[in-house]
C-alpha cells in the first residue's frame, strides 16, 4: 500500500525529532509522546492531500495545535470541583536542561510555542506564524515577550536550585 | 546569566527516554481516523436531509442492525446510528447462560419520559454488583495518560457527532469519599450524551473479575469480551434504562492484569441536563438528555480499546 508505505517512511525519519519538539513544549516526556503520536496519527489521515516538500511544516503546525489546544481545554474550560489531580512526574528530565525545562513551563503556553518553534526548531518567522496561525508581528511580540518570561523564569529555578 | 537562546536551540539535543510508540499503533490509529472522518461526510448529508424526523427514524430503524445474541433478552438497540458502515465491531458474547428476566422496563411516574419519546422495551434482571470485586473506583482522578487517551478516542470515532471540551468532575454525595471522573459531552443531530472514564483496582485474575461482573449492571444477557494477548479483558454489557425520564447508561470495565481497572460509561445525558451541587458532588438532573446513547458499540468499544492501550 503506497500511502502506508510513503507515510511509514516519514514517521521513521521524524517521530524522534517530533517527539523532542513536544517535550521542549510541554516539559513531559509522557505527554510528549502522546502530543507527537497524535499529530501522526491527524497526518495519516490527510496524508494524500500532504504535499511532500511541506510535510515537516504541516507536522509542526499539527503538533504546536494540538499542543496549544490542550492548554486552553485546560485553563479555561476545566470545571474541577474538588482536588485538582495529582500530578506525578516520572520523567527523567535531562539534568544539564533541568533548569531550562522547569523554567520554560513558566511561560505561557503560545509564548513558550513561539520560543520552541523559532530557537528549538529553528524555523523563520513566517514559519513559525503558519504553525501558530497567526501573523508574523504576533510571532515577534510573543517571541520577545516569551524570552523575557523564560529569562526571568530561569533566574528564579537558578538561584532556588543553588540555595 | 547563561545566553537563553542558544541554551533553547541545545534542547533539541537533549536526552530522551526510549519511545514507546509503535508504527503499526500509529497506522492503526491513523486508519480508524480517516475512517471516521470519511463515516462523518456520510452520516452528515443524512442529518441534513433527515432533518428533525433523524431521531425518531434511528430508533425505528436501528433493531435490524442488532447482533442476534443480544435481541431476545435485551430489547431494542438504542446505541447511535451515526454509526459508520462496514463489517461488525463487537466483541464475542462471553458463553454465559442469560438472566431470566423478572419483568420490563417502565419509567416512574414521577418522572417518566418527555412527550413524543418511546418507552423502550428492555427486559429487567438483578443486578450482580459485588463490591468486593472493583475497590477505590474513582478515588484517585484519572491518570493525565489515560485522560488524554481517552479524549483523543473519542475524538477519533466521533464521526458526525462534535464532543464537547473534557472536564474533570468530581461527584458522589458523601464529601468524605467522592469519586473523580473525566467527563466529555457528544453532540449530534440527535442531542447530547456523554462518556465518563474513572480507574479503580479490582481483586483477582482479569478473567476472574470479568466474570464475577458480568452481570453487573443489571443486563440479562450476557456482556461482550474482548482478551488481549497482555491478559487485559475489556467488556460491556448491554444498555440499561433507569430513572429519572428514560437514562440510557452502558457501561465497560477494562480489567489489566496489574489490578488496574478503567471503567467507561456512556450516557444519552450531559452536562447540560445536570445541576452539581460543589458543596458534595451530588447532582441533579434537569434535562431528560437525547434518545439513543452517543456512540454506537463499534465506536464505544474503539474508545475501550484505546484507552487500554496506554501502559500504565
Amino acid at each position: 500500500m503506497r500511502r502506508d508505505d510513503e507515510f511509514s517512511q516519514f514517521f521513521t525519519g521524524r517521530f524522534e525529532q517530533a517527539r523532542r519538539s513536544a517535550y521542549a513544549l510541554c516539559g513531559n516526556w509522557s505527554e510528549a509522546e502522546e502530543i507527537a503520536q497524535h499529530a501522526f496519527v491527524k497526518v495519516y489521515a490527510k496524508w494524500p492531500r500532504v504535499r511532500r516538500d511541506s510535510a515537516d511544516a504541516y507536522l509542526q503546525t499539527v503538533m504546536t495545535r494540538i499542543f496549544l489546544d490542550a492548554r486552553r481545554r485546560v485553563r479555561g474550560r476545566e470545571r474541577s470541583v474538588a482536588e485538582p489531580p495529582d500530578v506525578v512526574s516520572h520523567d527523567p528530565v535531562a539534568p544539564e536542561r533541568h533548569g531550562l525545562v522547569l523554567a520554560l513551563q513558566q511561560v505561557p503556553p503560545r509564548q513558550r510555542a513561539a520560543l520552541v518553534l523559532r530557537f528549538v526548531l529553528d524555523l523563520s518567522v513566517e514559519q513559525a506564524a503558519r504553525a501558530m496561525g497567526c501573523s508574523t508581528g504576533t510571532v515577534k511580540s510573543q517571541t520577545a515577550r516569551g524570552l523575557d518570561a523564560l529569562r526571568a523564569a530561569y533566574l528564579t529555578t537558578d538561584t532556588a536550585e543553588r540555595a | 546569566m547563561p545566553d537563553i537562546e542558544e541554551e533553547l536551540r541545545a534542547m533539541a539535543d537533549v536526552t530522551a527516554p526510549p519511545s514507546t510508540t509503535a508504527l503499526d499503533d500509529v497506522l492503526r490509529r491513523g486508519r480508524r481516523r480517516v475512517y471516521a472522518l470519511r463515516a462523518g461526510a456520510v452520516a452528515g448529508v443524512v442529518a441534513v436531509v433527515a432533518g428533525a424526523g433523524f431521531t425518531a427514524f434511528a430508533l425505528r430503524s436501528v433493531p435490524t442492525s442488532a447482533p442476534p445474541a443480544d435481541g431476545p433478552v435485551d430489547g431494542p438497540v438504542v446505541t447511535s446510528t451515526t454509526t459508520p458502515s462496514g463489517p461488525p465491531a463487537w466483541w464475542p458474547v462471553v458463553a454465559l447462560p442469560p438472566q431470566t428476566p423478572y419483568g420490563t422496563w417502565q419509567p416512574a411516574s414521577s418522572a417518566p419520559p418527555g412527550p413524543g419519546r418511546e418507552v423502550l422495551a428492555v427486559p429487567q434482571c438483578d443486578s450482580h454488583w459485588d463490591e468486593q470485586v472493583v475497590v477505590d473506583l474513582g478515588r484517585d482522578t484519572v491518570t493525565p495518560t489515560a485522560a488524554e487517551r481517552f479524549d483523543r478516542a473519542i475524538d477519533e470515532v466521533a464521526g458526525v457527532a462534535v464532543p464537547g471540551e473534557p472536564q474533570t468532575a468530581t461527584l458522589g454525595t458523601d464529601p468524605a469519599q467522592p469519586t473523580h471522573h473525566r467527563w466529555v459531552d457528544v453532540t449530534d443531530a440527535g442531542g447530547t450524551g456523554s462518556l465518563t472514564i474513572s480507574e479503580g483496582r479490582y481483586s483477582g485474575t482479569p478473567l476472574e473479575a470479568a466474570d464475577r461482573e458480568a452481570f453487573l449492571s443489571g443486563n440479562c444477557a450476557p456482556p461482550h469480551r474482548q482478551v488481549r494477548d497482555d491478559g487485559t479483558v475489556l467488556q460491556y454489557s448491554s444498555v440499561i434504562p433507569s430513572e429519572p425520564f428514560q437514562s440510557l447508561t452502558q457501561r465497560m470495565r477494562v480489567y489489566r492484569s496489574n489490578g488496574h481497572v478503567v471503567e467507561i460509561v456512556q450516557r444519552n445525558f450531559g452536562t447540560r441536563d445536570l445541576r452539581v451541587n460543589d458543596a458534595d458532588g451530588s447532582f441533579e438532573r434537569l434535562g431528560q438528555g437525547r434518545a439513543t446513547l452517543p456512540f454506537s458499540d463499534r465506536q464505544f468499544t474503539a474508545v475501550g480499546e484505546e484507552v487500554a492501550s496506554v501502559v500504565w
